[in-house]
Parts: structure tokens; sequence; C-alpha cells
């Protein structure tokens, strides 16, 4: 029987570690070797492995270095003819490893083997077995989300199977080497990998039998900026690993140029954004995998390098054009130099694309053959320089060369460092502002609620004032009339007394005089 | 009695102007009046020598001295009675309501100033927080208020001991916003100069004989259904070639009807005059043989034209809608502002063209109904009953 070793990977997750271990230590079918290989945890997981679980063989890097190269670290260590990889925040079932020892056993076409995935509930499929979608690499697995009924329960070969728990014949390690470290810090290295032994002519099989049950505790939220920017960056690097440049152009760049279009939160276009431009800055250095075909394998000429430019280069500008138009930008064409710089300000690419595309698109300096244009006798004139630079200076100059071009590399890699740090600057602050955004707006809304009420009441009165005046004046008129009135009759009256008087004036001077005689 | 009397005056061009010059010395013979008006001079000579005419900031003084019985006011819609809206507020009295709907001329004393505060207040005294939420909804870039659905006439009723009005039609909606206000029917009156022949008329303005003439009277405007008389008096002339339609009066900017008469083949046979003096425009009156006076929407005016026409004897063709309804059916043809007013009208003015003696008729009975109802005598006497009621109301 084939010895299994178990490796699990350690990062931060010290409340699943030991549940995962000891699901592992009670195995049906024992571990030959148990592996936890710890990614510069700080949250104790370490110290809990080396008191708790003292048969395990503990090894601590002392930085992160993500999955693949965690990994690696613990598959360069295993002994066994067959090795396990477990996730930390897994639940293993008894009879997992003799299942999939079983597996193996039966078919040593077999090179990678792949488990039931359950959620926590321990019925919900997470994983049976994974299917990357051509022509964007879109990965998705079988059965997920799905209540766990039976439906699968053969097992069957598949595209990939996820790297949370799998299992990998040694010798795969021997034909096509480890996981690819670049994928860093984790997604499509597992996919990759099954991909690469498949090219190698491995089986890669999902194994219904061998049962886990995941927490899902990723390290990276699921719709954070930075999952979104390592899971496409990562799948980017898958693509251009395997794709020709006409597999590129006729397939990948529409589709992924439509599916652009659709909606998607702010992070996962922040994060895509950040990919595409990774990937153009850093896709010349790639290491190439063996492809499926040799033929299909994309050869690195200056053809290809401008294509791949521009295919990653406008699907950022189109993701940036989409942020400010909608989605609304038009293809541009390929093949055909970079799109001329539009008039609006805001669809110009940003200083920091403008950069990392300039800086991809010169950095890796090559030689360049000898030309004469001389009539006749130019190509005895190129082919003579040519063999004197062979043998005088090409060593010299190439030794120059290399170190310019690891220069540049490092250069660049910098650049990219820094646009991280000034991304995730960037990103805190817009966080920052929008927080302040949202409360301003709050404040806005409610002070606009009272001014508005406050308006209302002070309408009331005013109206009720103006309605008032009104009425009073009114009555004031009223009363001003009825003076008036009282006024004109007492002048009236006035002037009939003054007439009656006028009037009564003789007699009365008449009557004193007849008086006067009377008393004389 | 003593009544000061603000009321716009010739030459300022208001309809108001002729109505006041005209009433005024009937008036003078129950009252004794003393005119107050804005910053011109009257050019009215026998206005200048009968009556005492002061301006309006003049009033306070002579209010202690004089002791009037009574404030009247003219109150209408055109910019020319700014001063006596404001003097009706300080000093309320009876206010003469020309027209219900006020809202153009607030607006303008409001808005067309920058005062937007002031026509908020305007709609809110009137409507309350509906009227200032709508102004101020406005000014924020919204719908325009509708000026016909909220006439914003509110404030001047509620300053007033009584309103004299020209039609039932406006009393019944005053009643209706206002319940209970004091308010009298005070027929608008007929006056006319003496009124020329139609072929006297026509001599003197260059028209012939055998036209057949249409004609509108007053100022042109949207709201007097022109383009609607166009169009089915280009109908109407396809059967009747010698036909032509005047339009008596001047046109309202922005207002245009040249590229309309274009399009409807009308060039040549449609006229406008522009503002003419009274004494062409009765001419223009005799020299027609049928009048179309349209108004929809209305504003609750009453329209000294129609009465002109009606009293010269002329048919006349009015819309079916507030004072020109109440007219009785048989002194004019009415037309409903419906669906098929367009056919309607030129079904009358086939009739009328194609009946001289129907025309005569319905001149005929306008005139002596005008005559019996609209006399400048009548009028005055229901002003002085009218504020002789108030008067006696407010012991």
């Amino acid at each position: 029987m084939n010895r299994i070793s178990v490796v699990v990977l350690s990062y931060n997750g010290k409340g699943y570690l030991e549940d995962c271990l000891r699901s592992v230590l009670a195995q049906s079918h024992p571990p030959y070797q148990l592996i936890v290989v710890d990614n510069a945890s700080s949250d104790g997981s370490p110290e809990l492995v080396r008191e708790r679980f003292p048969q395990a063989e503990l090894i601590r890097n002392h930085r992160n270095l993500g999955y693949a190269g965690g990994m690696n670290v613990g598959l360069r260590e295993a002994r066994g003819e067959l090795i396990a990889l477990l996730n930390q925040d897994t639940v293993v079932q008894e009879n997992l490893l003799a299942e999939l020892t079983r597996a193996f056993e039966m078919d040593v076409k077999i090179g990678i083997a792949g488990c039931k995935i359950l959620l926590a509930d321990g019925v919900t499929i997470q994983h049976a077995g994974g299917i990357i979608r051509y022509p964007q690499a879109l990965p998705d697995h079988y059965g997920y989300g799905q209540l766990d009924e039976g439906q699968y329960d053969q097992m069957r070969e598949v595209d990939y199977v996820t790297g949370a728990a799998l299992a990998v014949r040694k010798a795969v390690l021997k034909d096509v080497g480890y996981f690819d470290e670049a994928f860093f810090p984790a997604y499509y290295e597992d996919a990759d990998f099954c991909f690469r032994a498949r090219e190698a002519g491995y089986k890669i099989v999902y194994v219904p039998r061998a049962v886990v049950l995941h927490h899902e505790s990723s390290t990276l939220g699921r719709d954070s900026y930075n999952y979104h920017r390592a899971m496409h960056r990562n799948r980017l690097r898958f693509i251009l690993k395997r794709y020709n440049l006409r597999q590129l152009q006729e397939d990948f760049y529409p589709a992924e140029k439509e599916w652009l279009r659709a909606p998607r939160s702010e992070n996962e276009r922040r994060g895509l954004r950040r990919a595409y431009l990774e990937t153009l800055l850093l896709w010349p250095s790639m290491p190439w995998a063996k492809a499926e075909k040799e033929e299909e394998r994309m050869a690195d000429t200056d053809e290809e390098r401008l294509g791949v430019r521009e295919i990653l280069g406008a699907l950022h500008r189109s993701l940036l054009e989409g942020d400010h138009q909608h989605g609304s930008a038009e293809p541009p064409t390929l093949h055909k130099g970079v799109q001329e710089a539009k008039t609006d300000d805001l669809l110009q690419p940003s200083f920091g694309s403008q950069l990392v595309e300039g800086l991809a698109s010169k950095w890796h300096a090559q030689e360049r053959p000898f030309v004469s244009h001389k009539p006749l006798i130019g190509p005895l004139i190129a082919f003579i320089r040519e063999m004197w630079n062979s043998v005088s200076t090409k060593w010299f100059v190439r030794a120059i060369l290399q170190q310019q071009n690891e220069f540049n590399e490092a250069l660049v890699r910098a650049v990219s460092r820094s646009l991280d740090e000034l991304d995730i600057r960037i990103g805190a602050l817009d966080t920052r502002v929008s927080r302040s955004l949202d409360e301003l707006d709050i404040r806005i809304g409610a002070l606009d609620t009272r001014v508005s009420r406050s308006l209302d009441e002070l309408d009331i009165r005013i109206c009720d004032n103006d309605r008032d005046s009104t009425a009073l004046a009114v009555e004031i008129a009223k009363v001003g009339y009825r003076l008036n009135r009282i006024e004109n009759q007492l002048a009236a009256l006035g002037e009939r007394l003054a007439g009656i008087e006028q009037a009564l004036k003789p007699r009365g001077s008449a009557s004193n005089e007849s008086n006067r005689i009377e008393s004389s | 009695m003593r009544i000061a009397y603000f009321s716009p005056l010739n030459p300022m061009p208001s309809g108001i102007s002729d109505y006041s010059e005209e009433l005024l010395p009937y008036l003078a013979r129950h009252a004794q009046i003393d005119l107050f008006i804005d910053d011109y001079e009257p050019s009215n000579r026998e206005i200048v020598d009968s009556f005492s005419i002061f301006h309006h900031q003049e009033f306070e003084r002579l209010a202690r001295e004089r002791r009037y019985d009574m404030c009247l006011y003219q109150m209408g819609n055109s910019p020319y009675h700014e001063y006596i809206y404001r003097q009706s507020l300080r000093h309320p009295g009876v206010t003469v309501l020309h027209d219900y709907v006020l809202h153009h001329f607030l607006e303008f004393i409001t808005v067309g100033r920058g005062d937007l505060i002031g026509y908020i207040r305007e709609m809110g005294y009137a409507y309350g927080l509906e009227g200032t939420g709508l102004a101020r909804r406005m000014f924020a870039g919204g719908e325009r208020v509708q000026r016909y659905q909220y006439p914003l006439c509110e404030r001047v009723v509620d300053s007033s001991l009584g309103l004299i009005v020209h039609s039932d039609y406006v009393a019944r909606l005053l009643d209706e916003i206002r319940p209970g206000t004091k308010v009298t029917k005070v027929n608008q009156h007929l006056s006319l100069r003496k009124v020329p022949s139609s072929a006297t008329a026509r001599a003197s303005l260059g028209l012939g004989g055998d036209q057949f003439v249409v004609a509108s009277f007053g100022l042109i405007a949207p709201g007097k259904r022109i383009d609607l008389i166009l169009r089915a008096f280009a109908r109407f002339k396809k059967k009747h070639p010698n036909a032509i339609y005047l339009l008596v009066g001047a046109l309202v900017p922005p207002y245009q009807i040249e590229d309309g008469v274009h399009e409807l083949g009308l060039d040549g046979r449609v006229k406008v005059t522009g503002h003419v003096d009274m004494d062409t425009f009765q001419a223009y009156m005799a020299a027609c043989d049928v009048a179309i006076n349209l108004r929809f929407p209305t504003a609750g005016e009453t329209s000294a034209s129609v009465i002109r026409l009606m009293g010269t004897g002329k048919p006349v063709i009015v819309s079916n809608v507030g004072w020109y309804a109440e007219l009785p059916d048989d002194c004019c043809l009415k037309v409903d502002p419906a669906e098929r007013e367009e056919e309607t009208l030129l079904a009358y003015m086939e009739f009328l063209a194609a009946n001289e003696g129907a025309r005569q008729e319905l001149g005929t009975t306008a005139r002596a109904y005008i005559e019996k109802n609209h006399s400048l005598v009548g009028s005055a006497q229901g002003y002085i009953a009218f504020i002789r009621d108030i008067l006696s109301n407010l012991a």
C-alpha cells in the first residue's frame, strides 16, 4: 500500500487548526507523515502545534509564502508516495486517506485526486470537482451550493480539483514540478498544477468517497479588493501561460470585453483594474510552463509582446472608461496600436497605468540582429558584423544585457510595489472620504428636513400674519369710514346749527329791542 | 358722497382707462369724485377739466382733509394696476374685479422684478403650504405654477369691503373661494362713439364692397384661439374666395402668426392692423360682416370689444365659457372649446355667410340686448347702490 504524507498549511488559523489536525490523526488509514507548514502565523498557531501535536513535523516559514510557496515547502519534505494537501480550516472524515489511497491504487495514471468538499453544515456541496471555462478561464465547482443527495457520487475525471483538499502522486512532482509560486498568495495554482499534470499525461480525478468539511475561512474576504486583485491576476497568468496570441485575440478578448460590461462591485472593478495593470507589467518575465501543444504556445516575439500588451491595455482602459461611462466605451481595435488618446480628461489613462504600460513595453532589453541597407553587399556586411559580434563582444554584452534586465525587472517590481501601497492608501482614503460623504449626506439630509420644517413653520406664520394684517386693515378701514361718516354728519350738523343760529339772530335782536322799550 | 377713485386713465394703454373715462361722468352725477393715478399726465381733456386728479402718494394727506366715504379700486391684470393693488391692501374699499385671474399681474410685480420671496408670500397667502411649495419647486427648476388653477385674487378679495364684477360666472367663482364675500354684478357698459355706416367704413379702410370681411378684435394672444380661427378660415375661404380675415389689434409678443398664415396658404387674405385708435377700431367693427372673438381659457374677464360689436349690431361668434356663456343665445353664436371646435366655427361662418338675413337679425337682437342691459346710466347706478349698501352695513 502506498504511504501517504499529509501536509497542512497554516496561517493565522489557530481556531480551526486543532480540529483539522485531530481529524487527520484519527484516520482509519493513518498518515505516514504529518507535516504542518506555518506561513509565519502571528496568532500562536505554531505553538499550538508544537504543544498539542508533537507527532507533527512543524515547518515555520519566516514569511508568508502564500499557498503555492507554503505547500511546496511541505511537498519537498514529504516522503510518502502519495501526498495529501489540506487547508487548515478543513475537517476530514476518518476514511479520507484510505479512500484517496484506494483511488490512486486503482489507476496508476491518476496523478491528482480531489475530494468531495462540504460546507460546515455537512450537507451543502462546496466542491465536487472543478471546471475552468474557456476562453476566460473562469473557475467553477461542480455542485456548488447544492444539497448533497448523491448526485455527485461517481468518481470521474475533471478539469482540476481545488487545493483546499487534494492528493498528488509524488511522481507528478518529478514530471511537472511543484506549484507555480508566482500564483501568490493564492488562486489558480491548483488549476495550473492540475493542467500541467494532465498535459504530462496524468489523470485528474474527483473522489466522492473522500469527504472533507470546509469552513472556507479565506484569509482574503470574498468581495475584498485584495481577493479580486489576486484572483484575477492569477487568472490572467493562467491564461497567458496557456493561450497563444490567436486564442487571446479571437476568443479571450471579445468574451472578456463583454463580461466586463456586467455590473460588479467597486472592489471587483478596482481589483480587476489592478490585475490587468500588474499582468501588463510583469508578463514578459513569466516562466513558461509546458503548453498543451508546443506549436500553440506563444513564442517570445515582438508581435506577441505587442499583441498581449494591446489586449491587456485595452481591457484595462475599457474598465477605466466603463467606470466613467458605465461600460459604453467603444472597443479598441487590436493590432492597430494603442488607441488615440481621448480628449476627455476623465478617460485618460491614469499616470500609474501610463507609467506601468510604458515600463512594460520597454524594460525588457533584447539583442537585435545586425542589419545593413547597402545594396547587394548589405547581407554580407550584416553577417560579418554578426560573426564579429559573436566572437568578440557577444558574451560580454549578454552579461551586461542580463544585468540590465535584472535591474530593470527589480525596478519595475519596485514601482509595482509602490503602486500597490499607493493603491492601498488611496483605497483607505477612498473609504474615509466615502464615509465622510455618507455622514455629510446624512447631516445634510437632517438639516434639510429641519430647514424644510422651519420654512414651513415660517410660511404658516407669515401667511397667518398676512391674513391677520389684511383682516385688521379691513377693520381699520371700516372704522375709518365710520368715523368719516360721523365727522361728515357732525360737520353737516354744525353747518345746520350755524344756519339755525344765523336764522335766529335777527329775531333775537328785535325781541331784545322791544324788551328795552317795554321796560322804559 | 365722496369717493376716492383709483384707476388707470388714458394714455395708459389699458381697456380700463377707457372704461373709467366713460363711466366717470355718470358716476359724478351721484358723488364727488377725486381721481388717483400713477406717474403720468392724463390725456383726456374732458376728464382733466371735470375732475380733481392727484398722484396716489397724496392720498394719505387728502384722506385726512376730505374724509372720503369710500375708496373705489379698478383692478385688472396689467402692470398699470400695481399702485392700485398696493393701495387697496393699505386702505380697503370697494374693488371692481375686471379679471378673476390676477396671477399674471402678481407674477409680474414680484418675479418680474426679482422679488421671488414676494411671489412665494403671495402663493402662501392664497394657498398656504401648497402654494409656497409650488412656488419654491418652480424656482428650483420644477413645473411652472398653473396660473388659471391658482388665480391669486384671494388677497385682493380679502382686502375689499365689497367687490363689483361683470359676470355671474366670476361672482360664482368668488363665492366658491371666499363664501360670504359681498359681491355684486354690474354689467360692463356699452360705449360707442359715432359709428359710420358699413359702406363708409369700408371706403375709408380701403376694403372692397364685395369682400366678405371676417374680423377679430382686441389684443392678439394665444388665448384668443387665433390659430384655430385661421384653420377654420382657410377652409372657409375655399368656398368664399372673396373672404378676408382681419385681426384688429396688436400682437402680444412673442406670439406671432405669420408662419401659420403662410402654411395655410392665406398670404394676402389675412391682415393684422396692429394697435389702432378707437375711431378706426369702430370703423373696422362697422366694416366687418362677421366678428369672431373666442377666448379659452378664460381669466374671468368681460370683453369690451364683444359688447361694442354687439352694440354696433354685428353678428358675433364667441366661446361658450365664462362671461360669454351668460350672453343670451339669440344675441350671438357660441362655440364650445371642445373636440369639434373648428368644425362648429366653420359651420357658423358658413351659415352666416350664406344668410344675410340671419346676420341682420342676430345683430339687431344683440344691439337691443346691449342697449337695455349695458347702459352707462345703469352701471353708475349699480356702483352707487352697492357702495351705499356697503356703507349702510358699516354702521
